[in-house]
């Protein structure tokens, strides 16, 4: 039956000239290779982990009995605080995370105990057995309780420039608001899991689901009072993570490490989807009030916004995002007299966490929120509020971070001009005139996202490339393949700079032992920070070999290997006379218009016998970075990431449902390593950010436990709910700042893009009585909240 | 104690299979084929999915299916096509060939589950239009790509097909027809009882039990007065995989070709007690005579479960949001129940006695629903959070003929309702005061009262001439 089949399919076949590896362009996901944790073949003796999660948000453990439990069928231990060797404590920035709770427990689904046994279903029996007494206390669930109880992670943050007070005190018109966003579950489609096994040596080696194989090394040895030395955290790829497998896979690589140190077993966890999204950290839920004001026309004046996040039970990274928030609280407009303040609560739900935007989102929710009401009080459109406060060349951040290539106005420009606006609008107006039941909205919005990890000493990267005898390359960086096809670009990258074919390439796991010290891939930086050490290191490797391809052409020349320029190699000084290119996989050496072509496998071997060294370790750190925490002022960022958009929604009276017909984006890309990839990452971003801002709700009950618990009823969009139309212009903009070739990080930025459709409902809806009053729509936009909004507007017109 | 006759992919097994297994258990724990994946477990997200091929009539028809909820047992005399099976005889299959070379991937976690939707859609069709495309996929949850790729990798496939459609000779797999030609033998077993242990509580009394014919549920379910009917599974194994318990004996009936019938008489429609969603739209009187319950069935679940899960399902099930039964309330449809001692007709609203209770007896089978035909005018609205795959939080269906009007209402009390009017007029006064909804997860109890006064608006609108679309 095993028949390969040929000749019957299509003849011309664009791929068959494609020499990118199968792991790289996705082949081998598509054809359902792709093997994720619990995915391979099981040990024979693989145990697996049922948690017992606290039942409670707030609770003293009065008693915990595991005697009974234990004598249970097939149970092969219980695992409690108390069996933990080393420091009961995952936290990084405070100790305030256990790895199991031992005396209190601070949130719903918090880790108690831990059964191990073959059969889960043996150890869900047992767990009815585990005796377990509570004294149940009052929890802080949302930020007004925080704020009543005095319950903050740290002081306040702040971020001032210029003189608010005045301003507000001269200003021709000022308004105030108060602005929530809703929380918003990760949901890879991956759940959080780890598989342990124990090496030689009593050394630890986890494959983990993390986006930070450092930390969960790290944390893990401090956990089973080991040294790093002794852990090893491996990571093929990630099915999705999001942010959600920054931190939040460290409690669960941590829980399988325990137990497989413990019973020196092999050890699987892999948590349901029920139980990910009932015991996980979330996108932080934020309120903040702000006074805002300005002149005839629009231009603001000053802007004073306090910023509050409800962090949950432990700190995890809720202050680096209050911080992203605050960055990002003036989106991509100058205000001249501004004070950001933020307040991180503690409360008892998950730790909430990194996700997509890291408070961004967030913050600059609040800033448009408060554009959209200027717009109202002044009978404007917002966009002509957007346009004229727009940042330009010479302005600097509030932090003082200079504004350079500011093309954000050119952008949003652009945006509104391939729409075609005022054509768009009048067809808008034009339909909500004839339909009754039906009417559409638009809204615009620029975008300025802030490139680097704001906590500086984590912009660094670092990178090992191995050339083999045989002219093959094996490449480690610290970046996790997480669907971003991160190991794609680092490819592409080798390749330019070696000129070798992509399938020349292997992109290895991620593993702690080959990268140390690996900053998390987030923040949009992996590419930047790998991409960069990568680079370095195949041009050590480059230089080395041009001096050896030089000898087999009887040249003698000795290059010192770092003194490079690496996009202009033939260019360089030392070089310019004779010339040497990498290309298709040959060396090619210009002397006196006589060329040589040695083949790259050639040289590679020459220079083997040559004892030249064909391995190399790099790194690289994002330069001039800083940003002093108690002035509020500094240059967190690398670059900012420009772009705007434009979108038409329409949404149904009856129902409350919305689509969108189309959608305007202009982006900044740089100089794109893979348009393809960066096109994806776009249109990825925008629908995960309308879902935070329409149908994706998460909402918790009084006890704090999380009530959507499933894709039955937690929703977030479906084939149908994309875009009619999309029109995408990826920008290359030559920037100087840009990073790695020329190009601009991508995974974060367009996210904000989202945020237009819920302008554009709440435009839409205010069509019904001729934008006369402003709705309340709250966020997220359900259909629930879009007909209450509606009904409140018609009530308040009666 | 029976062996189960199946195929996966390129392989013939005869295999003990126990009650509780899905087919996702079996590919991935059993048989270790983990291309397949599992992410909710509750056959809302589509990773899992599969196509199940078996004959219906003449033909042989691979359907999607949410293997994480699909009894395994059920896959007697079928033909299972998990990804591994694509490639088996070539580099890559073309559906995968497109998906690739529009970007369709990221991460890859739903990868597997879209492929197979797509190889189910084009298998029964060669050129699907938009509609069918949205349709197959729209049970498929994709969070990275924002789905534009994947919906593009669809779009050309079909625009190849249609300009090279001698291509299609090869886009089953060559082992396909050999195994549809040993399956058209065909053997039929009735018990399936289990041995050995799983990750399922189990007893050594588990039984799954399959009837061919009406008489052969009649004998089974008098020697087993405590079976729980199965047909589909879609409901009872998400509760299997949510409670890990079986219930200890089931029948299942969706083999009974009696009850799988659609007939038109001049003034009726008959449908069989197991009918599948799919089945019903896709029958070609439906679609001539009663297109309005096509277009309703399109807005329920997504294809995988249409494809198993049965219109009596739902019914019996007795949500109080049920799509479909609030649909055939409006219609004023009949049952026809059976038992052994029993044959009997009753209005379907008079089948509803309390939350999740029914006059429905033990070992009592809906045989059949009958709905009048009658021309009339027929309008569905269905409120949720999200437009497809999602659970309604207000439903209904109005049903307006010479003589009388009908409201249905589910979502509003704790059984669906339906209401009858002479004059247009009377409808909202006399309504409003009989629903008392409830505020849940899908929404609050203000959200529903809106709701019920938009519905009502909008069957009105639509019904006097409305311009509504």
């Amino acid at each position: 039956m095993n028949k390969l089949r040929t000749g019957c399919f299509r003849k011309v076949c664009p791929l068959s000239n494609d020499k990118t590896p199968p792991d790289l362009n996705g082949k081998r996901h598509i054809l359902g290779y792709t093997k994720f944790i619990n995915d391979e073949i099981t040990p024979d003796n693989m145990l697996y982990i049922t948690i017992l999660h606290s039942k409670y948000a707030y609770a003293e453990i009065k008693k915990l009995s595991i005697e009974n439990a234990l004598k249970s069928k097939g149970i092969y231990d219980i695992i409690t605080a108390e069996d933990i060797p080393g420091e009961n404590q995952i936290g990084h920035l405070l100790s305030d995370e256990m790895l199991l709770a031992d005396k209190k427990v601070l949130y719903v689904g918090q880790p108690i105990a831990l059964i191990l046994s073959e059969n889960t279903r043996d150890a869900e029996i047992a767990l009815d057995k585990i005796e377990i007494e509570y004294n149940e206390l009052k929890p802080v669930l949302n930020i007004d309780e925080a704020i009543a109880n005095d319950s903050f992670y740290i002081s306040e943050r702040l971020i001032e420039r210029g003189d608010i007070e005045t301003a507000i005190k001269e200003a021709p018109h000022k308004i105030t608001g108060i602005v929530e966003s809703g929380s918003q579950e990760h949901f890879y489609m991956e759940t959080q899991r780890c598989r342990a096994i124990i090496g030689e040596n009593d050394e630890i080696i986890l494959s983990s689901a993390t986006q930070s194989t450092s930390e969960v090394q790290e944390i893990a040895a401090r956990v089973l009072n080991l040294s790093s030395k002794d852990v090893t955290v491996d990571v093929k790829r990630l099915g999705g993570a999001f942010g959600g497998k920054e931190r939040n896979a460290t409690l669960f690589a941590c829980l399988t490490a325990l137990a497989a140190y413990l019973s020196k077993r092999p050890v699987e966890l892999v948590l349901s989807r029920h139980q990910d999204i009932a015991c996980t950290g979330k996108r932080h839920p934020f309120k903040s009030d702000y006074e805002i004001c300005f002149d005839d026309e629009g231009k603001i004046l000053g802007y004073k916004v306090n910023l509050f996040s409800n962090g949950g039970a432990s700190i995890d990274l809720s202050i680096a995002i209050l911080e992203r928030a605050m960055f990002h609280a003036e989106n991509a407009y100058f205000i001249p007299n501004i004070k950001i303040r933020g307040n991180a609560c503690k409360t008892n739900l998950p730790p909430n966490t990194a996700f997509r935007g890291f408070g961004a989102p967030q913050g600059i929710f609040v800033i448009e929120n408060a554009i959209c009401k200027i717009a109202h009080f002044l009978k404007k459109e917002i966009y002509d509020i957007q346009k004229i406060n727009m940042y330009k060349e010479g302005h600097s951040s509030p932090y003082g971070q200079k504004i350079t290539d500011a093309p954000g106005s050119t952008f949003l420009n652009n945006c509104m001009h391939s729409a075609n606006y005022l054509k768009l609008k009048e067809q808008v107006d034009n339909f909500n005139k004839c339909n009754k039941f039906k009417k559409r909205g638009l809204a615009s919005i620029p975008i300025k996202f802030g490139i680097s990890f704001t906590t500086a000493f984590l912009n660094q990267g670092s990178a090992l490339i191995w050339i083999y005898n045989d002219g093959s390359i094996s490449v480690s960086h610290g970046g996790v393949e997480m669907g971003q096809s991160i190991n794609k670009k680092i490819a592409i990258i080798v390749s330019k700079t070696l000129g070798v074919s992509l399938n020349k390439i292997r992109i290895e796991s991620a593993n702690t032992k080959r990268i140390g010290n690996a900053s998390p891939t987030a923040a949009s930086t992996g590419t930047d920070i790998n991409g960069n050490a990568v680079r370095l290191a195949a041009q050590k490797l480059r230089n080395r070999l041009a001096n050896v391809a030089f000898q087999m052409c009887g040249i003698n020349t000795q290059e010192d290997e770092e003194s490079l320029n690496p996009y202009s190699f033939t260019s360089n000084k030392a070089f310019a006379f004779p010339k040497i290119s990498f290309k298709d996989n040959q060396i090619t050496i210009i002397k006196q218009s006589e060329k040589h072509s040695i083949s790259f496998d050639e040289v590679v071997h020459q220079a083997y016998l040559n004892r030249v060294d064909l391995g190399c370790h790099a790194f690289y750190k994002t330069p001039d970075l800083y940003f002093d925490r108690e002035k509020g002022k500094g240059q967190p960022f690398n670059y900012y990431v420009f772009g705007a958009s434009l979108v038409e929604v329409e949404i149904d009276l009856i129902h409350g449902y919305f689509n969108i017909p189309k959608i305007y984006i202009v982006h900044e890309t740089g100089k794109s390593i893979d348009r393809n990839i960066d096109k994806g990452q776009i249109t990825g971003a925008f629908v995960q950010g309308y879902g935070w801002c329409t149908m994706e709700e998460e909402n918790y009950d009084e006890k704090g436990r999380y009530l959507a618990l499933t894709p039955s009823t937690y929703k977030f969009p479906t084939i149908r709910d994309i875009p009619h139309s999309w029109n995408i212009g990826m920008i290359e903009s030559n920037c100087e700042k840009a990073s790695i070739m020329g190009s601009k990080a991508i995974g974060e930025p367009p996210f904000i893009y989202g945020l237009s459709v819920w302008f554009a409902i709440k435009n839409a809806i205010e069509s019904i009585n001729n934008f006369k009053a402003e709705a309340k729509l709250k966020h997220p936009a359900t259909p629930e909240t879009i007909l209450t909004a509606i009904e409140e507007l018609k009530n308040t017109e009666r | 104690m029976n062996e189960i006759n199946f195929y996966i992919n390129d392989k013939h097994y005869t295999q003990r299979l126990e009650p509780g297994w899905t087919a996702l258990y079996l590919l991935r724990n059993v048989l270790k084929l983990t291309g397949t994946k599992e992410s909710c477990s509750e056959g809302d997200c589509g990773a899992c999915t599969v196509a199940i091929g078996q004959y219906e009539g003449e033909n042989f028809v691979y359907k999607s299916v949410n293997s994480c909820i699909y009894p395994a047992v059920k896959l007697h005399n079928t033909h299972l096509i998990s990804i591994e099976g694509l490639s088996i005889d070539r580099e890559i299959h073309p559906i995968q060939e497109f998906l690739l070379e529009h970007h369709g991937t990221q991460c890859g976690f739903c990868t597997p589950g879209i492929v197979m939707s797509l190889f189910s859609l084009f298998s029964i069709k060669i050129n699907p239009d938009k509609e069918d495309i949205l349709k197959f996929l729209e049970g498929n949850l994709c969070r990275c790509t924002g789905y534009q790729t994947i919906l593009d990798a669809a779009d050309s496939l079909c625009n190849y097909y249609q300009k090279n459609p001698e291509t299609y000779d090869c886009f089953m797999p060559v082992y396909c027809a050999e195994i549809q030609a040993e399956l058209k033998k065909g053997l039929n077993l009735t018990t399936i009882a289990s041995i050995s242990s799983s990750a399922l509580e189990r007893k050594e009394t588990h039984k799954y039990l399959i009837a061919y014919t009406i008489d052969e549920f009649i004998n089974i379910s008098n020697k087993n007065p405590q079976a729980k009917i199965i047909n589909g599974g879609t409901d009872i194994m998400v509760e299997v995989n949510i409670k890990r318990q079986i219930p200890e004996e089931l029948i299942d009936i969706s083999k009974i070709k009696e009850l799988k019938k659609i007939e038109f008489t001049d003034d009726t429609l008959t449908i069989g007690g197991a009918v599948t969603y799919d089945e019903l739209s896709c029958n070609y009187e439906i679609s001539q005579k009663f297109q309005i319950l096509k277009h309703i069935i399109s807005q329920i679940a997504s294809q995988q479960i249409r494809h198993t899960a049965s219109i009596s399902g739902n019914i019996a099930n007795a949500s109080p949001v049920a799509d479909m039964a609030t649909c055939l309330l409006a219609f004023d449809a009949e049952l026809s129940l059976i038992s052994k001692e029993n044959q009997r007709v009753i209005k379907l609203k008079d089948f509803y006695l309390d939350y999740k209770k029914t006059i429905l007896q033990k070992k009592e089978l809906i045989k059949a629903i009958i709905i009048p035909v009658k021309k009339a005018f027929v309008n569905f609205e269905k409120s949720t959070k999200r437009k497809a795959v999602d659970i309604s939080a207000v439903v209904s269906c109005c049903y307006i003929d010479e003589e009388i009007i009908r409201l249905a209402f589910g979502g509003v009390a704790a059984i669906p309702k339906v209401f009858t009017f002479e004059k247009q007029e009377d409808i909202i006064n006399q309504l409003l005061s009989e629903f008392s909804p409830l505020s849940d997860v899908r929404g609050s109890k203000e959200y529903r009262n809106i709701l019920i006064k938009n519905h009502i608006q909008s069957h009105l609108q639509k019904f006097n001439g409305g311009s509504y679309e």
